[in-house]
Formats: C-alpha cells, sequence, structure tokens
C-alpha cells in the first residue's frame, strides 16, 4: 500500500464511500491498512476537508436509506441513486421521490418518509424540503392554461400531429415545470394562438405561470455565491470551474437549491466561504423551508392523471434485433479440405504422366496446304459443330447456333429465377440442361467416330476409327 | 538407434536432427513461414493454427478458414473446379518449357517439335503431358459447368460468377484451339482450316475477323505466329485476369454453395 501515492489513495477512498455510503477516513484508514474502529473521527493529519459534521448528516441518511433498502430489498446506494435521477428529472425531493419508491414497493412509508425529518439537526433533509415547495403550487397553475391552446393550429404550423405535439409539450413542461405555452413556443417556435380568438384567456394564463420562475431563482442563486467552490472541489478531486458549472446547471434544471445540489453530487456539506462552522448553509437555505419541512411530505406530489414517463421515440422492433445466421456445420479447411484438393491434384497429376509415358501425342506428317485428308475435322469439341453443318446451312450450324448456344448459356442465371436448388423443384431446368448437354455429346460422338471418308456416316467397327486428339 | 557410438561422438542422425532443429529455429526460415505453417518450428496441431495456416498464407485468397461440412465430400465437387486450375498451372510450366525449343515459323515449326522426341530429355514426356492435359482441362472445365449446372449453384447471388465461368470455358476453348496449330503437321493444319472456316461464315464481319485471326485468307505461316502469340501470351493474359475475378467472387458470393 506504501507505494500508491496518498493522492490516488484518498481519490479512490471517497470514491468508495460515495458508493457505499461509509465516511470517507474510515474507507481510507481500511485502504491504508490501519484497519481502525468504524466509528473512528478523520485522521488528524488527514487533508481531507471531510469534517466530522457532515460525516455525521452522512451517517443520518444512510441509516434511514438502509431501512427503506431493507424494506425494498434493493441495494441501498442503488436504491438512491435511481431516487436521485428521478428526483432530478421531477424536479422533487430526493427523500420524497425515494419514500415513494419504497412506499410502492410495500414499506411502511409514512415511518420512513418522517424519519430523516425528525431528528433536530436534520441538515441534509431540512435542505432538501423548499424545493418540494415550488412543485405542487407551479403544476395546477401549469396545467390550468393548456386547456386553451389551439392545438391543431399549432400542430398544423409545426407539421406534426397534433396528438403527438401535446403529449410532447405537456410532457416536456412537466418536466422543466414551466408553463406549457412557454415550451410550446420554444419547441415550434411559435406563439401559441388562443382556441377562442374573442375570450383572451391565453395572455392571462401566462401571466401567473411566468410569476413562480423569477420568484424562484433569486432565492436558489442567492446561496451559491457563499459556497467555498475551492474547498468543495477539493474534496470531491475535481477542477473548482467544472464543478462548479456543474452543481449550477443542475440546480438550476431542476429549481433546487446550489448547497443541497452540491450535497448531493458531491456527497458532503458545503462550507461556507467565511469559514464559519458546517451548519451555516442550513442557515440559509433551510429558513423558508422550516415551515413546510415538518410537515411529512405527502405521498403524491404528482398531480392526478400525470404519467412519470414520456415518450422519448419509437425504435422499430425491427431495428434492434440482431442479424445473426443460422449456425452452419463447417470445418476446417486445413487439414480437411486441403488434404483432399492435395491427393485429388497428385492422382490426376499421375494418372496424366503415365498416361504420357505410355500414349505419344500424336504427330503426322508436316503440314501441305497442297494435300487435304480426306475426312478433315476439327479437334474434337469442335466436332458436334462439324457434325451439324452436315444437316444445316454452315451460317447456321457454323454462327448462329453456336453464338445463340453460348448466349444462352452466359444468361441461364438470369432467365432461371426459381430461388430453390433442389432438384426435385427444378425438374424443367434440369430436363432442358441436360437435353442439349446430352445432344452436344451425342452430336460429338458421331462427329467423333462415326464419320469417315467424306465425312460420310460410317461404324468404326467396320471401317476404323478416323478420329486424332 | 546408435544415439551414443560410445566413443563420446554423437551420431550422425543425433547431429543431422540437431541441425534440422537449428535451421528451423533460424531467424530465416521464421521469415519465410509465417505463423501457424506447419513447416515452423513448434508447429502443434489448435484451432488457432488451423486458421492461421490458411489466414497467413497465399491460399487465404482461394479457401476461407472454414467451409461447410457438405463442401468437403469428395463427391460433391469432385474437385473439377481446383483441378482445372491445377491443369492450367500444370499446362503453364509445361508450355514454358516447350517454349525453348520452339520457333513459330512455318520452316522450323514442325522439326522442332519433332526434335523433342530425340533431342532433348523428357522432351517428349513434356510434350504428351502438355497435349493431354489440354485435353483433360477441356474436359474438368465442362464437367465443372454442368457440376455447378446441377447443383443450382449458378443461383443469386452467384449469376455473375457463372457469366465469367462461361467466358472461362470460351477461353480455355480457344487456348485449346491455338495450341492445336502449333505441331504444324497435317492434323494441326486440317482441324485449324476447318475450325476457321466455319467462323469465316459470320455475317457481315465474318470475312474480316477471319482474315485478322489468320493473317491471310487462309491458314499459312502468318497463322502460326498469329496462334502461337494467341495461345502463349495473349489468352493466358485474359484467362488468369477472368480466373482471378471467379476465384474472388466464389469467395465473395459465400464460398461454396449450399447443400441440394
Amino acid at each position: 500500500m506504501a507505494e500508491i501515492p496518498e493522492e490516488l489513495l484518498r481519490r479512490s477512498a471517497e470514491a468508495k464511500a460515495r458508493a457505499t455510503g461509509r465516511p470517507v477516513a474510515e474507507i481510507l484508514a481500511e485502504l491504508k491498512g490501519e484497519t481502525r474502529p468504524p466509528e473512528a473521527a478523520p485522521a488528524p493529519g488527514d487533508p481531507a476537508p471531510s469534517a466530522p459534521g457532515p460525516d455525521a448528516a452522512e451517517e443520518e441518511g444512510t441509516l434511514a436509506g438502509k431501512a427503506r433498502a431493507a424494506a425494498a430489498a434493493l441495494p441501498e446506494h442503488l436504491l438512491r441513486r435511481a431516487a436521485e435521477a428521478k428526483a432530478a428529472a421531477l424536479g422533487m425531493p430526493v427523500d420524497q421521490v425515494m419514500a415513494e419508491m419504497t412506499g410502492r414497493l410495500g414499506a411502511d412509508t409514512s415511518a420512513t418518509a418522517s424519519a430523516p425529518a425528525a431528528p433536530g439537526e436534520g441538515t441534509a433533509p431540512t435542505a432538501e424540503a423548499p424545493a418540494a415547495a415550488p412543485t405542487p403550487a407551479a403544476t395546477p397553475t401549469l396545467a390550468a392554461p393548456a386547456g386553451d391552446i389551439d392545438w391543431a393550429a399549432a400542430a398544423g404550423a409545426a407539421g406534426m400531429p397534433e396528438k403527438l405535439l401535446r403529449r410532447s409539450v405537456e410532457a416536456k413542461a412537466k418536466a422543466s415545470g414551466r408553463p406549457v405555452a412557454e415550451v410550446l413556443t420554444e419547441v415550434t417556435g411559435i406563439q401559441p394562438a388562443p382556441a377562442a380568438p374573442g375570450e383572451g384567456t391565453a395572455p392571462t394564463a401566462e401571466a401567473p405561470a411566468a410569476a413562480p420562475t423569477p420568484a424562484a431563482t433569486p432565492t436558489l442563486a442567492a446561496p451559491a455565491g457563499d459556497i467555498d467552490w475551492a474547498a468543495a472541489a477539493g474534496a470531491a478531486g475535481m477542477p473548482e470551474k467544472l464543478l462548479r458549472r456543474s452543481v449550477e446547471a443542475k440546480a438550476k434544471a431542476s429549481g433546487r437549491p446550489v448547497a443541497e445540489v452540491l450535497t448531493e453530487v458531491t456527497g458532503i456539506q458545503p462550507a461556507a466561504a467565511t469559514g464559519a462552522a458546517a451548519p451555516a448553509p442550513t442557515s440559509t437555505t433551510a429558513a423558508p423551508a422550516a415551515g413546510a419541512a415538518t410537515p411529512a411530505p405527502s405521498l403524491p406530489p404528482v398531480p392526478e392523471g400525470v404519467s412519470t414517463q414520456r415518450l422519448l421515440t419509437v425504435v422499430k422492433a425491427r431495428a434492434i434485433q440482431g442479424a445473426r445466421r443460422e449456425p452452419t456445420d463447417k470445418v476446417y479447411v486445413w487439414p480437411h479440405l486441403l488434404a483432399i484438393e492435395f491427393v485429388a491434384l497428385l492422382v490426376v497429376l499421375a494418372l496424366l504422366v503415365v498416361f504420357s509415358v505410355f500414349q505419344d501425342a500424336p504427330l503426322l506428317e508436316l503440314a501441305n496446304p497442297n494435300a487435304q485428308p480426306n475426312p478433315s475435322k476439327a479437334p474434337w469439341y469442335f466436332l458436334g459443330l462439324q457434325e451439324l453443318l452436315t444437316y444445316f446451312d454452315p451460317q447456321v450450324a457454323g454462327v448462329l447456333i453456336p453464338g445463340l448456344g453460348l448466349a444462352a448459356l452466359a444468361i441461364i442465371p438470369y432467365i432461371d429465377r426459381n430461388p430453390s436448388t433442389r432438384p426435385s423443384d427444378r425438374k424443367f431446368a434440369i430436363m432442358l440442361f441436360t437435353f442439349f448437354v446430352v445432344a452436344a455429346a451425342i452430336l460429338t460422338i458421331i462427329g467423333s467416330f462415326y464419320r469417315g471418308k467424306g465425312f460420310n456416316f460410317t461404324f468404326p467397327w467396320r471401317d476404323g476409327i478416323f478420329f486424332d486428339l | 538407434m546408435a544415439e551414443d557410438s560410445g566413443n563420446g561422438r554423437k551420431g550422425l542422425k543425433i547431429r543431422l536432427a540437431a541441425t534440422g532443429e537449428k535451421v528451423r529455429g533460424s531467424e530465416a526460415w521464421s521469415s519465410i513461414f509465417r505463423p501457424g505453417s506447419p513447416f515452423r518450428k513448434n508447429y502443434t496441431d489448435s484451432p488457432r493454427n488451423r486458421s492461421y495456416v490458411i489466414m497467413n498464407n497465399v491460399l487465404y485468397h482461394l479457401h476461407p478458414v472454414k467451409v461447410k461440412r457438405h463442401g468437403v465430400r469428395l463427391s460433391y465437387t469432385l474437385c473439377l473446379g481446383g483441378l482445372s486450375f491445377f491443369l492450367f498451372i500444370l499446362l503453364t510450366i509445361t508450355g514454358i518449357f516447350l517454349m525453348f525449343y520452339y520457333r513459330p515459323a512455318a520452316e522450323h515449326a514442325y522439326q522442332d517439335i519433332a526434335n523433342l522426341s530425340t533431342g532433348v530429355a523428357f522432351g517428349q514426356l513434356v510434350r504428351n503431358i502438355h497435349r493431354w492435359g489440354a485435353h483433360l482441362m477441356v474436359v474438368t472445365v465442362f464437367l465443372h459447368m454442368t457440376r455447378v449446372f446441377y447443383h443450382g449453384a449458378y443461383k443469386p447471388p452467384r449469376e455473375f460468377n457463372w457469366v465469367v465461368g462461361v467466358v472461362l470455358l470460351l477461353l480455355t476453348l480457344l487456348l485449346s484451339f491455338t495450341g492445336y496449330l502449333l505441331p504444324w503437321d497435317q492434323l494441326a493444319l486440317w482441324a485449324v482450316t476447318v475450325g476457321t472456316n466455319m467462323g469465316g461464315y459470320t455475317p457481315v464481319f465474318g470475312d474480316q475477323v477471319s482474315f485478322v485471326l489468320l493473317g491471310g485468307i487462309e491458314v499459312g505461316a502468318p497463322t502460326l505466329l498469329r496462334f502461337y502469340v494467341l495461345h502463349v501470351l495473349a489468352l493466358p493474359f485474359l484467362i488468369v485476369i477472368f480466373m482471378a475475378v471467379h476465384f474472388w467472387r466464389v469467395r465473395k458470393d459465400g464460398g461454396i454453395s449450399g447443400p441440394l
């Protein structure tokens, strides 16, 4: 362990702590090999800025979380991660989502949900509470004007089906906590016209919806300036600029206080820039929430008839199915095929050499243009055509038939469109081909052996063979 | 086994074996035989090496690493395509040998061929192999074509390769036909005369084509030279190109066709 740099060791311990929900100091000690009691305070010389306060809070949250996890029969950190993701997406407090999740899974929701809020210290839960306030208040006002929008006109302008546009825009509005009309403008780039032109409900409906946004942002943005970003960045092991940008963006997107998001992201309580004690941020963030925190968050924060999922895209089943080939019975070319080919090669070579030893190639007397032998025969593979010459005109037998025959041979695949290769399915094709092959063979044999002097018909057993290879 | 002759000197057998090992372990040897080659030192029979034998070999142009089991059965292809290719190589080798002793001129050609049997070691045998091999190649190419037809192996996606195959059949016939004239004996002269007469009946351009091929209105001394050039250079050049396409398409179109 000694050869690992301190910095790496610490980063690893922090990552582990985040994953398991245990104090960093404890894991660090474990990694270093100094087996310490789990409740030990962080080492005095430890540069990790994790103060005992946040650790205790972390413990607190972990205990409650463990209870929930046990109820849900899920690993606690998995449950928490899922809840956090959901909370970020819905803009709801994490604990509320978690209570909902465990409640759905059959746990005693009222007990678990109230657990984090009960202790007097309760820094982490109270920080999360204020976010709960705007959501239920805002959603009814957001949902209201949606009914007055002329969806058909908007859909026509956007060039998509009305139903899809409406579903998409409403889901987006719900997720981001903004008025439907505003989202519609953003998505389609057009100002939504009210359904009834004379009523003029849309402008008035938009006004209350717009109100909560500017009111909420100052309170959220205010504490951000007081956070000691440098210390937080050091603890999280990432550049200050990146951490700050990420946390602020996340806070803005979810509509929650920056300090709360920072706690969630890094797992540490942000220390105030002034160097005050750990509970300092709680004074800024918890104050407006004090009243709202005490009543246990009620189970359904989502308005009636609203589903928490939305359609992102439709993926056709065909596209994601793997194109897998049928398994075929295959063998290695080496040695199976190569051995067979090599043996075939040797056999043919041997036969050819043996035949050549005993049978000489013909060599008649010197060529003499003035003495035509009788009969004169073409090479054997043209004797079928020469045989045809006795039946047809030279232009037919010597040109038309071989020319058409060759062309027909070449375009066989483009004529025979029967996809089957089974002989039982291709009776006609096989019959036709066999007919021509046999005909050519018969013509060649007649031309070779049954034609004698003057290329007249003869019998080889009577007049001898007039054939040379 | 004289492993040790008793006087401290190693036996010849052992020294030979050691030398063989040394050669097979040398850098030069390893540079020639790529990994997986059975000629390499410490070759073991494993699926990996069976793949390497093909993949790291020029044979990879002809064969994939694996083929369908039915394709290996001798009764499926009868090796006809492969044997045609082998015969082409054999004809090229024997043909090059014959070129050393042959002059494509009317006054020399016949005598040069006749001298093969008397004045050239193995001359007659090589000529025999060349002639019988040529006839055999026409047979194997034709049988290969019929085999492919009866297996329906010209069906999509192999249609074009069938067309290439028909061109190869035609080129094979032309190679055989042009070679037929070269001995310049009565058989050669009159067989080619009969053959070219048929082509001369082609309407419109038949006479012109015939004149260009023969170098005159009938088979003569210029014809011999033209057929020689066609036989040893032009047609082999063409057929090699078409063979390359043919073999490449066999691989690309999915190897050997499916079982019946």
